[in-house]
């Protein structure tokens, strides 16, 4: 028996703000104006829809949370499938080859990397007990894997105990929230979820993930700035991260 | 104070190019072991035209080709300083003016006109317009292209 090839997808999530829709839109079409073939998965608050979400291939409505990408991950309908932040942007033709970097390395997940050389960049990475290295902004996994599959489960569920029904953080010894080691400000972030899994999470050993090759062009922020972010070529994916106060400030996001 | 010691740190550099005016800094310990640091700004004479004995205890301990060098290496460093600095200030500039563009663009794309066209190519072109004059030419291009539709009756 043959052996079957995977479907291949972006997946965008939109939900809560009509800016996200909007971004949402601009980049479906920008990846199609990259790599017409691309098969796009759009998550959206049903509300939000104006009729342009058509140009997506596969359309499911999600809530009206913050953190329905959360969600989206957990349905996408591809094996392989890129994820992008609805406030990204392609520039590039290179956003073809993400599938063929994933299938070509060891590992379940590629992430791009939150560094300290682009810290400035960032509302939050560091804390007293551990960094933030994953960008869970950008990136590809392969949903063929139970482990993978887990994963968004459980970085789902267990973001939904820790900010919105707040039944969860980690304890100290004395059995309460460890604020010291692991500050209450990041409750809000889903990033410090997806850290804790990986790094905290013992089932979680087992999952292989990797930072994709020359990652700042799979990320690249419009704040970051060249001369500390250098890369191998141009930006493959602008990521223009909603909600930042625009030219003063870091992004209103952690990366 | 009494002083026990006098130290002249070897980082002193030429404040200008006659070298006859020096930034130092003098290191004093007193009897009790404190030690006190003081930045001066010392002139070869004095002005009455007497020699600066602090000058010369300078150049004894430190001597003037350190200096020089120091000043060289000073003035290399600033000059790198000043030009990382330039660099940055553009980099921003040109983030900052990455998000105008986005923002345009997207703000381009709610014009009916433009939402509703069905012309791709022109579209994409605005979509990855480099600046707002592109983003400006395209978008009339677009609603052009609608008007001159619906003068001839076409769609």
């Amino acid at each position: 028996m043959q052996n079957q090839e995977p479907t291949k997808g972006f997946l965008i999530v939109a939900s809560m703000e009509r800016n996200f829709y909007l971004y949402a839109i601009n980049l479906i079409e920008s990846i199609k104006d990259h790599y017409p073939e691309a098969q796009i998965a759009f998550g959206v608050s049903e509300y939000l829809c104006d009729g342009r979400e058509s140009i997506a291939d596969h359309i499911f409505y999600v809530g009206d949370t913050q953190r329905e990408k959360l969600i989206g991950l957990t349905k996408t309908p591809f094996d392989l499938t890129c994820y992008l932040d609805a406030d990204c942007e392609v520039q590039h033709e290179d956003v073809a080859t993400v599938f063929d970097l994933l299938e070509a390395s060891d590992s379940d997940i590629l992430f791009t990397a939150l560094t300290k050389e682009r810290e400035y960049c960032y509302k939050a990475r560091t804390f007293p007990g551990g960094e933030l290295e994953l960008c869970g902004a950008n990136f590809v996994y392969d949903n063929r894997k139970q482990i993978v599959k887990d994963l968004m489960n459980d970085w789902k569920d267990l973001y939904w105990a820790q900010f919105y029904e707040n039944t969860w953080w980690p304890l100290n010894e004395a059995g309460s929230p460890d604020f010291q080691l692991y500050p209450e400000s990041y409750k809000q972030w889903d990033q410090f979820t997806l850290w804790w899994l990986v790094n905290k999470v013992d089932k979680y050993k087992e999952l292989k993930y990797d930072i994709i090759e020359d990652d700042a062009r799979w990320n690249w922020y419009a704040l970051y700035i060249e001369s500390l972010v250098p890369t191998k070529g141009p930006p493959i994916i602008t990521h223009h991260s909603w909600g930042i106060d625009k030219y003063n400030k870091t992004y209103g996001n952690i990366g | 104070m009494t002083e026990a010691s006098r130290v002249w740190m070897d980082n002193a550099y030429w404040e200008n190019y006659q070298q006859d005016k020096v930034k130092c800094i003098l290191m004093i310990v007193d009897e009790n072991g404190v030690t006190t640091n003081q930045q001066l700004t010392l002139t070869k004479t004095a002005v009455d035209g007497s020699e600066n004995t602090d000058w010369l205890e300078l150049m004894d301990q430190v001597g003037a080709d350190k200096i020089t060098a120091n000043t060289t290496e000073r003035a290399e460093l600033k000059q790198d300083q000043r030009k990382k600095e330039e660099q940055e200030k553009n980099e921003k500039e040109r983030a900052q003016a990455l998000h105008r563009l986005f923002e345009a663009k997207i703000q381009a794309f709610e014009i009916d006109t433009i939402k509703n066209s069905t012309n791709r190519v022109l579209k994409s072109k605005l979509r990855k317009a480099q600046n707002l004059i592109e983003v400006n030419v395209y978008s009339m291009m677009i609603i052009m292209e609608d008007i001159n539709n619906a003068e001839s009756g076409t769609d």
